[in-house]
Parts: C-alpha cells; structure tokens; sequence
C-alpha cells in the first residue's frame, strides 16, 4: 500500500508470511533474504533455534519464528530466510514465504492489540491495519533477546 | 630529545597519556551536548584516573596533584554532588591543557617540566570545597573531605577560596596552541552552558590539530630517517609519531580476512586433493604455503609477551611498598605467556588495579604481619600460564586475607543488601560483594588505590573481553585473584571429531591423549554405580560419552569395550569423552556462538570447516561440569578451604557384607581394577578362595570375614561377587565386598583413633558419613598371602623395630597428600626408622637446608611448588645433601616417567603403595649407604 502523505513518516518494512499472517520487520534491520542453506544442528539448544550455517563466511544462527511463535513447524513446505543486523551479529528468521517490500505511513500504526495471542505479543510492536489484513510489526530485539528469559 | 633516551616506562605513559588527553578533551566537548550521559562521566574518570596513576608511579608529582583534584572533582560530578556546568567544563578543559603541558614537557626532556598549576588546582580544589561546604551535613562521604582537607595543608593553603591569578601567564606561554587558554577564574555554579560551549570548542579544535598527533586507523606513517630527525620539524620526531600505532579494529579486520583465507584455503585444499590436476596441486600448496606464512605473521603482530604488562608492576610495587612502609616480595611468573595484543590491552588496567589493591589492601604491615608469626616481608606473586584454552592470571597475596563480616557489615551500611540477605550468603557470594558497582573494601580512600574505580570496573573489563574473574580469600592467610581471559578470534589447531551425524572441534590445547577401550587387553571401562571410568596408566578417570552429554542418538550396534576415547584436561581434571569417529587435526577460526546459545555450556564457539558447513566447537571445562554433576554433585559446593587445599583424596566407597549400616573406603589410587565374579567360578584351595583371572589364580579375601564378622558364610553369598583388586608384587589379589557404591572425593585426614580392630586404619568422615577405611596391606599381613618372601620381610621388619631409636636410619618422606604420607610414614616406621615428614618438594628443601644429615629421601612425584622432579635436581645440585639416596614413590609409572626419574636424581622409582617393593628398596638403599 503506498501512501502518498508526505508530511508524517513512512517506514519501509519487508514483509512475510507465517500460515495466514503478515508480518514486517523494518527494512533497514534486513541484510537479505535468502533460501535456505545447510543447517548444522546445536544439540542441546533452545527449539527455537534451528541451528548455524555459513553466510559467506559468517556463521549465522537461524531462529524458526514458527517455533517462536508456539507453532508446528512447516516441515512440507518450502520457507525462506530473512537475515537481518542485530546488536549481537546476523540473525536468520525462518518464515514460511516472503512477500514485498511495504512503505507504510505511520498513520495506520498501532500499539499491539490485547487480542493477540500472548505468545507472539511480546515479539510484536504494533501492527499496521491495511485493506482487509492485519500487518504485525515485529520487535526485533525481543526476538533477538529471546534467549535471556 | 630523542626518545631512545626515554626509558620504555615513560615512553609507554607519553603514549598512553597523549591518548588518554585525546578522550577526555572530546569527552569534555561531547558531554557539553550531553551532560546526562552517565558512560560518558566515567568514561572520563577513567582516563583523568589512568594519568594520575601513571604520573604518581613516575613521580611527577605537580601532575599528579593535578589530576588528583580534577579526579575528585569528576567524583563529585558522577556521584551528583555537584553539577555539571560550563565553568566545570572551562576549568577541566583548562586542566587539559595543563596535562598535555606536562606530557609535552616529560617527552622532551624525561622530567617534569617546571610550572605548578597552583592556580588550576586550587580552583579546582575550590570547587571539591563548594562541594562539601554544600553537603557536609548530609553527606557522611568523610573520606573525600579528608582528602581535600589533607590536600589543602599539603599545598600549604589554609584558605581554599584564595584565589591567584598568577598562573595565565605560565598557561600561555605553555600551551601556545592554545591561546583561548587562560580563562578568568569562572563564576561558580553557571548553569548557562549554551554560550560557554561556543567558547571551549575551538579550543577542542585547538587541541586536536596542535597538539595531539593525529593517529586516524591505517593513518600509517613511516618510520623516519635518523637524519631527518634531527630536522626542526619537532612533529616528526616525536615518540608518538615514529611508533606505528595501527587501530585494533583495524588489526581485527585482517585478522577476521585471513581467517575467512584460512578457511578457504582449507576448502581449496580439500577441493584439489580429490582432483588430478598436477597444477592444481601446486597452486594449492603453495596457496597453502602462503597462507600460512601470512597467518602466522598477522598473529604475532597481534601477540605480545605478557611480560610487557606485568613488568611495569615491579616499579609499581616497589614504589607503593616504599611508601606505604611495606615489605613486599613480587614474584612474577609466566611472564612469556603470549596474549592477543586486544587482550593484553584490556587486561592492563584490571590488573593494575588489582596489584595496587593487593598491595595496599592485602599485605598488611610489617608489625602486623610480625604479630601473626607471618614473615614480614610479604609475598605478592603474579603468575601467568595457558591452561584449558585460555590464560590464566594469578595474584595471590599472602597478606590479611578478606573478612567475610566486615564485607557484609560494610554492603549492608552501603546500602547494596539487606541484612537478611547477608545472613544467607554464601562464602563465595559473599566475596562477590566486592565486585558489587559502589563498594571499596578499602577502609580509607588513599591517592593508591583509587576509589570505587575498584572491583566493579575490573570486572566489567574482564568480562568485557569475554573472561572470568574468580576469588578466593582466607583471613589470615592470603587472597588470590585467578583471571580466565578466554581464546578469542585466534585461529587453533583442534581435533575434530564425530558423533552421532555431527562433527565437532575440541581444542588441541585441551586434549592430552587419543586412547582405544579394548574389551580383550588392559584398557577396558568399569562402571562405578553407573558412572563410566577407564583407567589409564593406573589413573581411573571418568569418562563420558559425547552423545550422552549431548542427547544425540548413540551409535548402533556398539561395544561397550571398543571405543575412542578423546583424553582431556579441563582445568587439571582429566576424563575422557567417548566419541563415535576420531578424524584429523586442523587449523579452525574460533566465532563466538550468537547470544541465543550462549548459555550453553557445552560449546566455545563454531568454526567453519573445509567442506563449508559449520562445526560447534567443544568446551571441554563445559562438559567436564556436565560429568561433574553426575558424578559427584557435592564438588559443585566445595568450601574455600577445601579449594585451597591441595589434599584432595579419591576414596572409593563400598559396603561389606553383615554390616548393612556401615560405610567401608579404600583410597581409590590403590585399587587396580573393579570386577564382578559369578560365584560359582571361585575355587578353594584349602580355606583360601581363589579365581581364574587373566591367566592366573587370584587370591579372593572376604573384606567382613577378616573384619571378623563371619555371619554370612560363602554359601550365604549372592551368585554375582563384586570384587575390587589391587595388583601387589605382580600380582594380583581380590577383596569381596557386599556393593561398590560410589567414588567420593575428601581432603579430611584419617583419624586414627578409632582404630577398633584390626584390618581398619582408621575413620575418615566423607559425605556426611563416618567410612571405615581399610587398611588392605594388615590384612594381607594376617594371611598368608605372600609367601616365605613376605614372611621374611616381615622378620627383617621386626629387627628393624627393635633397634633402639639413636641408631635409627633417618628418612624423609616428602608427600602432599596427608593420607599417603601417613601411610607412607607408617610403613618406613614399621622398618624401624625414623621419619620425617615434608609437605611438599619446596618443604622438603627448605627441610634439608636445615637438616642436611638424612640417610635417605622418599619423595612422591606430584607435589605443589616443588615436585618430585625438582626436588631430586635441587638435592642433586646441593653440596651437602647431594649424596642422599632417593626414592620416588608415585602412581606416575610410565618408561618416561621413570627415565625422567632416574634422570632427576633418583636411585629407585616405585609405584605407589606397592608396599613389599617400596620395603625392600628401602632396606636395599640404607644397607648400600650403610
């Protein structure tokens, strides 16, 4: 949805989907999206994370939002990866399928509703309502610092 | 002046001070912007606080009290006492000027220039005093106020307020540069901070272009010639100039490339030895070549002798003990130990801090240290080594030691816990209380330790660089300090290994030996109460299966007896880790693991092998905690005293049988092997029971029957016999206990008087029980196990015995363990001689020095201080005692071993406990010398 107020603040959010959802994480955190890479598992650690692989020489932890999420993970289908810059490196977020890049005003941005289910809640920073569909923005240092609770 | 005439110390301070003067006159301007920023405060603490150290151990003293008074003025500001303003600012940045007017002045001619500064510090005094003229009712901060106080009568100035306004003049003609310099002495208390920032930032500017040579990363300038030199462009020539001094980021960067080469370069190789092209193979191996070549360059750029950091304590310590009127001894140990040029960096000024702290806190005064029978002159040692993958740091004091009450009184007067809480803490919690932000241990803020800059920051540092700071302090006997500074972005050889489908790193450094558990030789597993061991060399150690710690799925089909074992050593604990497949070694790049997984334990990091995939390195001390636990999860909660003791025992633990409610132990190092016999299998020949076992008959004692409990007779006995066998004199001999239990560890000493009947040495209280230990050896005395030879032994024993005490042979037995020495000691007496007994080899010397005239040494291998080895080199070296005839008793009984014994000095080595060799070797040696 592109909008054409200029006066109040557009941010730009690469979006994907998870099952039947949207969700968008500012563009600017995003380094690339990429398919899947061979994965070396972490024995022992979180289900969250589905293991390490090689980014060009980077070695990258991949988290599965599903499994954030309290999800089954999607074994059939195909997903992609979302890398993006955190305070502690690059971070892979397995997401079912990856849709566009948004530029969204912040006008239609708001806080998290209560309604959402408190598992995803608290990765989430609000959402943008848009024509018939709900684009929930994600809190990537919560999604980052999942490990310190 | 040439800097070649300055020595490395003051050289280091120009270099160091120039930077620091750097921060904190962008830290002044920034803060202008920004005068909440707390980081910022202490950021320029920091630096105010490095100059003043480093000027007070060069003994420039104006400086120094300079700094001391812009220090506590920054104190007072972080503390909010008093506001941060402009004429705070004008006043620090007039200081800075003055700092760079004395560095300036040390870099060209090696002294203090001339010019006092009265003026700045007695306006900045002048502001401490606005300060606590202002709080003095509300804040019992008594110490700042002594030190101003103090101050102002060292300065000779009674009225703080008078201000002189001669200094300007000296200012200008200084600090030239700078010409905005020389202020009028700034209303107090201007909260107007909008016109002064105009004013001071071109005076930043100022700095920056004049003054300060610009050191930009990559801004590499060559060395310049001896005779352009001498050339009047004085810039050039000075010390901060000629060294290059490259951006550690930038130093990391190469690093991480050639990491990324060196990880390539592997791929390449792995890609063109499949391949048949002969030019490919030549390109490879020289890429090969070259990468190596370059790796190893780029890591010593990045390496530096830790000696480089620890030296400058010698001046320091020296310096403090002279002026406190302490007598301190530094030893310093390790100082080769290389570190990573970013880590030496960072450790520096911890360690700093925690040799002043040592130094001013720790050792105490001589008279007090008189009064405690300690020697006066006091011991501060300093010892760096690799252990485990990472440097370890020691600093052990023998001074006071930390008093445990006193740090809590002192944290709850602080205010940082509740009283409850300090009742419930632990030994170890409670002295973390002084790495807590806001405590000081010491009891008055003196100019040499500093003031809260203390514990906290130390550790923040440490753990910054990814470390561990640990302490352990016993009043009255000393404090010591280990630093952990972990390997980072090194690149390591390691062994990988595979388990389940995954491979792993383990860090060469870690691993001691690669060993084979074969069912049908000597190498096999026992289970102890369900914990797995191999024993190696006589040594039982704990082993564990990767897969296990791991929860991958164990390998099918596997035998229980055939598996590669990786040996390691985790902070001197040995165990072996049971892994499926053992490959090669290779070089790895260590990548810190993201900080999702940093809480597990099991891992150091990740690396990225040849093929491309990434492999989890393995924490060999993360899994060592992992067996650890299962097997003895008491060790987790050792008190400090057993942590300081050395005397650590194996005890193995088992039950007999018509005693259900007592505990039996066996030192662990005696036993040569767990087995379990089908009873049927044992055979009688006569009363004593024998069996089958590795291709000959083996003695079988019933442990209660020679206790003299014979309710439960054979027939009585279960069909499966647990059995523990020593292996004495080449053979080997079965004790038949009702259940092995359990290994335990003790440092407790054998009490010997409850010694009730015969076949027990004593009672030792081990987890929370009283265990009956059994002394093997009388009991084999009560059979007759043995022989004539035996008997004969046990003749010339008596003999031995019934000489009267002034013809005894004399004997040292220097042993650390307690309980070995005791046996020991009980089994020299029973030959009639006398024994003296040392601790240690450093014990046994110090012995000798006085006590030359011994017949002969028994001295065990493994010792703190001084070992074995070292012992039989110092007799060896030493005139008057060279000739004493040496024994080595130890478990350590390998050729090598051995060579290496007879090499030190030694004329027998024997194993352990092995009591008719160790009998007949001394009756030997004394009748040779005889």
């Amino acid at each position: 949805m592109e909008s054409e107020v200029l006066n109040t603040e557009n941010v730009q959010y690469c979006t994907f989907q998870i099952g039947e959802d949207f969700f968008g994480v500012d563009v600017l955190k995003v380094q690339e999206v990429i398919k899947p890479l061979q994965l070396t598992e972490i024995p022992k650690s979180d289900e969250v994370v589905c293991g390490l692989m090689n980014l060009r020489g980077n070695i990258v932890t991949q988290i599965s939002l599903r499994r954030l999420f309290g999800l089954q993970e999607n074994e059939d289908n195909e997903h992609m990866n979302v890398i993006v810059n955190t305070s502690d490196g690059l971070l892979s977020l397995k997401v079912d399928q990856i849709d566009d890049v948004q530029s969204l005003n912040m006008s239609s941005f708001e806080t998290t509703p209560d309604t959402l289910d408190v598992k995803i809640r608290k990765y989430v920073k609000g959402i943008h309502k848009l024509d018939g569909r709900l684009l929930v923005v994600l809190d990537l240092e919560e999604i980052e610092g999942f490990a310190g609770e | 002046m040439g800097q070649e005439k300055l020595s490395p110390i003051v050289q280091e301070f120009i270099l160091e001070s120039s930077e620091n003067v750097q921060i904190i006159s962008t830290r002044l301007t920034s803060l202008e912007k920004d005068p909440e920023n707390k980081d910022m405060i202490n950021e320029l603490y920091r630096a105010v606080h490095t100059i003043k150290g480093g000027a007070g151990f060069l003994k420039l003293k104006n400086l120094e009290k300079l700094t001391h008074n812009l220090e506590n003025v920054l104190d007072l500001i972080r503390a909010d006492k008093l506001p941060l303003n402009g004429s705070f600012i004008d006043l620090a940045l007039e200081s800075v000027d003055a700092i760079q007017f004395f560095v300036n002045g040390v870099e060209q001619t090696g002294e203090e220039p001339e010019g006092k500064f009265d003026d700045l510090v007695k306006r900045l005094l002048a502001m401490i005093e606005s300060d606590v003229t202002q709080n003095e009712m509300m804040s019992p901060d008594s110490h700042l106020l002594d030190t101003t106080q103090e101050l102002a009568k060292a300065l000779g100035e009674s009225k703080i307020s008078d201000v002189n306004i001669e200094a300007p003049e000296v200012l200008k003609q200084v600090v030239e540069p700078a010409p905005a310099a020389a202020p009028a002495p700034a209303p107090k208390a201007s909260e107007n901070v909008v016109p002064i920032q105009q004013e001071t930032k071109p005076k930043a500017a100022v700095i920056h272009q004049g003054n300060i040579p610009t050191e930009a990363p990559g801004a590499i300038s060559a060395k310049p010639e001896p005779k352009k030199a001498q050339a009047p462009q004085k810039q050039e020539n000075s010390i901060t100039d000629s060294v290059v001094r490259v951006n550690v980021s930038l130093l990391d960067k190469i690093m991480n490339v050639v990491g990324e080469l060196v990880l390539t370069r592997n791929q390449i190789l792995q890609f063109a030895s499949s391949d048949d092209s002969s030019e490919l193979q030549r390109l490879s191996n020289q890429l090969n070549t070259i990468t190596t070549e370059l790796q190893e360059d780029v890591m010593t750029t990045r390496m530096q002798p830790i000696g480089t950091v620890l030296t400058r304590f010698e001046r320091i310590v020296r310096d403090m003990a002279r002026d406190l009127g302490k007598n301190i001894d530094l030893k310093i140990e390790g100082k080769s130990t290389e570190l990573d040029k970013t880590l030496l960096e960072a450790i520096k000024d911890p360690l700093t801090h925690m040799i002043r702290n040592s130094v001013d806190h720790g050792i105490e005064m001589p008279d007090v240290r008189a009064a405690a029978s300690k020697p006066e002159l006091g011991t501060l040692s300093i010892n760096a080594y690799h252990e485990g993958g990472q440097v370890t740091i020691e600093i052990a004091d023998d001074g006071g030691g930390i008093s445990k009450e006193k740090l809590k009184e002192k944290a709850v007067s602080k205010g940082l816990i509740t009283p409850e809480k300090a009742a419930s803490l632990s030994e170890k919690e409670t002295l973390n209380l002084i790495f807590l932000p806001g405590f000081s241990t010491a009891q008055k803020v003196t100019n040499i330790s500093g003031r809260g800059v203390g514990m906290d920051v130390v550790r923040n540092n440490i753990e910054k660089i990814g470390g561990k700071i640990e302490i352990t302090s016993l009043e009255g006997v000393g404090t010591t300090f280990k630093l952990k500074i972990p390997l980072t972005l090194a690149i390591i050889p390691a062994l990988i290994v595979h388990s389940g489908a995954s491979s792993f790193a383990i860090p060469q450094i870690n691993l001691l030996e690669l060993v084979r558990a074969d069912s049908s030789g000597e190498s096999q597993i026992e289970v102890i109460n369900g914990a797995e061991f191999f024993r190696l060399r006589g040594d039982l150690i704990p082993i564990i299966s990767l897969n296990r710690v791991l929860n991958l799925p164990e390998k099918e089909d596997v035998d229980l007896q055939s598996q590669n074992i990786v040996v390691l050593n985790s902070d001197g604990r040995v165990y072996g880790l049971v892994v499926d497949e053992i490959s090669d070694t290779v070089e790895i790049v260590v990548k810190p693991l993201a900080k999702q997984l940093k809480n597990l334990q099991y891992y150091a990091g990740a690396t990225i092998m040849g093929d491309g995939l990434v492999s989890l390195i393995l924490d060999v001390n993360g899994i060592a905690n992992f067996i650890h636990l299962n097997l003895d999860s008491r060790r987790e909660e050792d008190s400090l005293e057993q942590q300081f003791s050395k005397d650590n025992q194996e005890m193995l633990l088992f039950k007999v049988y018509d005693r259900p409610n007592d505990l039996y132990t066996v030192p662990l190092v005696l036993v040569n092997r767990l087995e379990e016999f089908d009873k049927e299998k044992v055979e009688f020949t006569g009363d004593q029971a024998v069996i089958h076992y590795r291709g000959s008959a083996m003695p079988l004692y019933f442990i209660h029957k020679e206790l003299g409990y014979a309710k439960s007779g054979f027939d009585e006995l279960p069909s499966v016999l647990p059995v523990f066998v020593l292996a004495l004199r080449g053979t080997y001999v079965g004790f038949v206990v009702e259940s092995i239990l359990d290994v335990a560890n003790t440092i407790e000493e054998i009490n010997d008087n409850v010694s009730d009947r015969p076949g027990v040495l004593g009672t030792l209280f081990i987890r929370d029980k009283t265990a009956s230990v059994i002394d093997v050896f009388k009991m084999l005395e009560n059979t007759n196990f043995g022989g004539p030879d035996f008997k004969r032994t046990m003749e010339f024993e008596q003999q031995q015995s019934q000489k009267k005490p002034e013809e005894k042979r004399r004997i040292l037995i220097a042993e650390d363990s307690p309980m070995f020495r005791k046996m020991a000691v009980k089994l020299i007496q029973e030959l009639g001689y006398q024994t003296f007994e040392a601790v240690d080899g450093q014990d046994a010397a110090d012995f000798l020095a006085k006590n030359p005239e011994m017949d002969l040494i028994v001295s065990d291998i493994e010792m703190p201080h001084m070992n074995g080895w070292e012992l039989a080199k110092h007799v060896r070296n030493s005139d008057k005692i060279k000739n004493i005839p040496m024994i080595a008793l130890t478990t350590r009984y390998s050729k090598d071993d051995i060579e290496k014994g007879r090499q030190a000095g030694f004329n027998y080595y024997l194993e352990k406990f092995n009591k008719e060799d160790i009998q007949e070797a001394i009756s030997k040696v004394v009748k040779m010398v005889a």
